[in-house]
């Protein structure tokens, strides 16, 4: 199930709140498990068993580093644990990547397996991951609980799509949470925040991408790959972000509190800044688990250089299993590594707006190496960017493409800034309580109708020539 | 304060959610959408089997979109609000100036080969058919005559590029009426329907003018009572997009002042009528099927004249409004839908005498049809 469907919207969220909430405390983690297994049954039902496993796993693997007094034996747990949560991942998502690698390489031909991708593997085996590796160190103690720990692993809201919640983050929320009204409200909002970016603003801003990348790249001019280019990079954020902001909203409905996922990232002035700001749970992930552990930057620059690139190289193959994803995460880790070096030095001496212009440069373009699996159409998009391709500048369809989308493209630089810490935002805030509160919910509804309208148009389905 | 307001919002938001479900589940479920021209899903049964395999779900959330209240309302909602910001292009259509519908037709769409062996196809039955009067008619698509009337710089297929490869291609074996520049010269007229991609009566009556000058007879409008059957037509552009305020069509009948009595059989003598408009299905939605009650895989319309001329037609949609200007110059006319006829054609030429044949297509259509090479393979 994805939350922006009228089967969760209607269905499922109105009938699992109210149960949530009929129900005492005690029964309230059972419920959300209960819950989270039909969520995920819904797309496959087949697969609720892999998760499954992964539960069970990580809950024994936990409960047996926290009791055995051998340190040996912790180690040896904790990297059986890693071992099988990466042999999941790796199963499911990179076989047939290997597969065809390998047949490239040896001219071997061996059959693709053609699995498919169990929704959320890449997250909640991360999830699980941490929370071992946690329990190894220390940091928290073993859930003693199996449903409390069920509820945490399969838990829908952050299921699908992250934010990856590391256990550590939630511990204390999961034995004990307080729901309180306010919260309940302040997720409403937050989903329904979420909720307009994906159906209204990414989907939308998405047809303008694809409709440029629907016709030849060779032909394609300046002007309106680089309107292609943004267009993309406005779809994957605020339908990315708006993901998260669901997932953040559904979780103070139920009383818990995710960590941010995104920050306003196309404010940054660095890449080194716009990763801080950009799917923040997966960086402080990477970061926590493997850049610390190998050195991060403590043993001499060598050694950093060398982090870097592993965890960038990671990072990339995370996102896909396919060589561009892993280019397009080298390719920031070379950024990052040029900024450490000695480029964020100077950039403290440039103008903020060379800056902003420099990140969103590279960040544009790294979209570009993400959007397209076959090297060749990277190749094409970004010659066509830059003119290489000799196409022009713009031409008839820049103008008419502009015309349709001019507006939508002003909302979305709008929607990317941070208007929070801005007067304007203080002058609202000043005003009489009641009236911005009133005021708000009559926002909130009326970008909920929004979103909904477009929800149902999209499976306006018109089959109008013939009829059998 | 803030206690009561969070309360209100929190109850408001939960009791939309439970009204909304409720609503489809109670409220009887609607058989058949005639914008979308189909039939909805309805509640599905559920059994262990399907939704193991998943089919339960994916039928369930059909039927929750199909059935979700005031569904065209909210369709329409989005339609405003993408015309708020701006957009020209909704849904596969163009939205143009006087309240005029295009469907969207690009250089992408355009399908070269198919529409070489549709046109190969042609050139292969003209050849064997050489003791027959051929002849072809393609009619533009409308945005080709009333392109002025186009979103400023909305990318549109060059249609001239595809009659030029038709017209070129066959040769002087079959006569070739080409339209356009009487099009042309009537574009400020009601020559297409604003909200249907399919062109007007009067669009049809030059058409049939057109061939009629080449062969040499003049055609006076004066000869033709014309009166107005609907006002209130909106059609399937319309229904692409469902604008809120959109135009509405009218539909013109033509009947000739002094026409022979005729009667029209379909699909093979099934039905029987004795006139080519169907009146009855201008209460319809799609009230273009006025002409000739719609597509037929085959119909024929026998005339009292005894003129020895038999007429055959392969058409689509766009002949139903053109065929009736034929009633007083043929003993039998018929005509043949490509699309749906499954008979022996080589029987069925020989059978009923035919002495001329005409192609009648739309252009857009011409190029992406998939049936016409059935002709070429006889």
């Amino acid at each position: 199930m994805v939350f922006s469907s009228t089967v969760f919207l209607f269905l499922f969220l109105p009938t699992f709140l109210t149960i949530y909430y009929i129900c005492p405390s005690k029964l309230r983690n059972a419920i959300l498990f209960t819950a989270s297994l039909i969520f995920y049954a819904w797309e496959e039902p087949i697969y609720i068993f892999i998760m499954l496993f992964s539960t069970i796993f990580d809950y024994a693997n936990g409960l047996l580093i926290e009791k055995s007094k051998n340190n040996i034996t912790k180690r040896v747990i904790v990297i059986i644990s890693v071992i099988g949560n990466l042999s999941i991942l790796c199963f499911f998502k990179y076989s047939d990547f290997f597969i065809t690698n390998i047949n490239f390489v040896c001219n071997t031909n061996i059959n693709l397996l053609k699995l498919v991708l169990p929704v959320g593997i890449s997250f909640y085996t991360f999830q699980t991951m941490s929370y071992t590796i946690d329990v190894y160190r220390k940091k928290v103690s073993a859930q003693k609980n199996i449903i409390n720990f069920a509820a945490y692993v399969t838990m829908f809201p952050q299921l699908v799509a992250g934010p990856i919640v590391r256990y550590k983050t939630i511990a204390k929320q999961l034995n004990k949470r307080q729901e309180t009204i306010s919260g309940f409200v302040y997720g409403i909002r937050r989903f329904i925040i979420g909720l307009f970016k994906k159906v209204m603003i990414a989907n939308n801003i998405g047809l303008l991408w694809e409709t440029i990348i629907a016709g030849n790249l060779d032909t394609l001019p300046v002007a309106t790959a680089w309107i292609g280019a943004i267009s993309f990079s406005f779809q994957i954020y605020f339908d990315f972000s708006g993901y998260s902001d669901m997932a953040i909203g559904l979780g103070e409905m139920i009383g818990f509190h995710f960590l941010e996922n995104f920050d306003h990232p196309y404010i940054a002035k660095s890449i080194t800044e716009f990763w801080r700001r950009w799917h923040i749970s997966l960086s402080t992930w990477f970061k926590e688990y493997i850049y610390i552990p190998l050195g991060g930057s403590r043993k001499g620059m060598a050694k950093q250089i060398r982090n870097l690139l592993i965890v960038w190289g990671i990072t990339g193959f995370w996102h896909g299993a396919s060589w561009n994803f892993i280019f397009w995460g080298l390719y920031f880790g070379f950024l990052l590594i040029i900024e450490k070096l000695f480029l964020l030095k100077i950039l403290e001496k440039t103008k903020p707006i060379l800056r902003h212009l420099y990140t969103l440069f590279f960040v544009i373009i790294s979209w570009v190496i993400f959007a397209f699996e076959d090297m060749t159409q990277i190749a094409q998009y970004i010659k066509a960017m830059f003119g290489i391709n000799q196409a022009g500048m713009f031409n008839a369809e820049t103008l008419y493409l502009l015309s349709n989308y001019i507006l939508l493209l002003i909302i979305c630089v709008l929607l990317s800034m941070e208007w929070q810490k801005t007067r304007l935002a203080a002058l609202l805030a000043s005003r009489a309580k009641w009236v911005r509160s009133y005021f708000t919910m009559l926002l909130f509804a009326a970008l909920f109708i929004v979103s909904i309208s477009f929800l149902i148009g999209d499976t306006y389905n018109p089959f109008l020539y013939f009829r059998f | 304060m803030k206690k009561i307001y969070e309360r209100t919002a929190a109850i408001l938001f939960l009791a939309s959610l439970w009204i909304v479900l409720l609503s489809i589940f109670l409220i009887k479920d609607k058989e058949y959408s005639e914008n979308e021209n189909r039939y909805l899903t309805t509640k599905p049964d559920i059994s262990m089997e399907d939704v193991s395999s998943g089919k339960f779900m994916d039928t369930f959330e059909t039927y929750l979109n199909d059935q979700f209240p005031l569904r065209d309302k909210w369709i329409a909602f989005k339609t405003d609000i993408q015309r708020l910001f701006g957009k020209t292009d909704i849904n596969g259509t163009y939205l143009g100036s006087d309240g005029y519908l295009f469907e969207k037709w690009t250089e992408n769409d355009f399908n070269l080969e198919n529409l070489q062996k549709n046109i190969d196809s042609i050139k292969k039955f003209v050849q064997i058919n050489n003791d027959k009067k051929g002849t072809i008619l393609i009619v533009p698509t409308s945005s080709l005559p009333l392109q002025d009337k186009l979103p400023k710089n909305a990318p549109i297929f060059n249609q001239n590029k595809a009659f030029d490869m038709i017209y070129s291609n066959l040769g002087r074996d079959c006569e070739q009426i080409d339209i356009r520049p009487m099009l042309d010269a009537h574009k400020s007229e009601y020559i297409y329907y604003k909200t249907d991609h399919h062109w007007t009566t009067l669009g049809a009556y030059l058409g049939y003018t057109e061939w009629q000058r080449q062969n040499g007879n003049l055609v006076e409008l004066s000869d033709y009572n014309v009166t107005l059957a609907t006002s209130d037509f909106k059609g399937s552009l319309y229904s692409k997009v469902l604008n809120r305020n959109s135009a509405l069509d009218e539909i013109y009948i033509y009947d000739k002042i002094q026409q022979p009595t005729y009667k029209v059989e379909y699909n093979f003598g099934k039905t029987q009528t004795d006139s080519v408009y169907h009146l009855e299905r201008l209460n319809e939605k799609d009230k273009y099927q006025v002409f000739l009650n719609g597509n037929f895989p085959e119909l024929t319309i026998s005339t009292d004249l005894n003129n020895e001329k038999h007429l055959l037609i392969f058409k689509d949609s766009f002949a139903n409004a053109f065929i009736p200007f034929l009633l007083s110059d043929y003993e039998t006319i018929h005509v043949i839908d490509l699309r749906y006829f499954k008979g022996d054609l080589n029987d069925y030429i020989s059978q009923n005498n035919i002495t001329e044949y005409l192609f009648l297509y739309n252009i857009k259509n011409f190029c992406e049809d998939t049936s016409i090479p059935m002709i070429g393979s006889l």
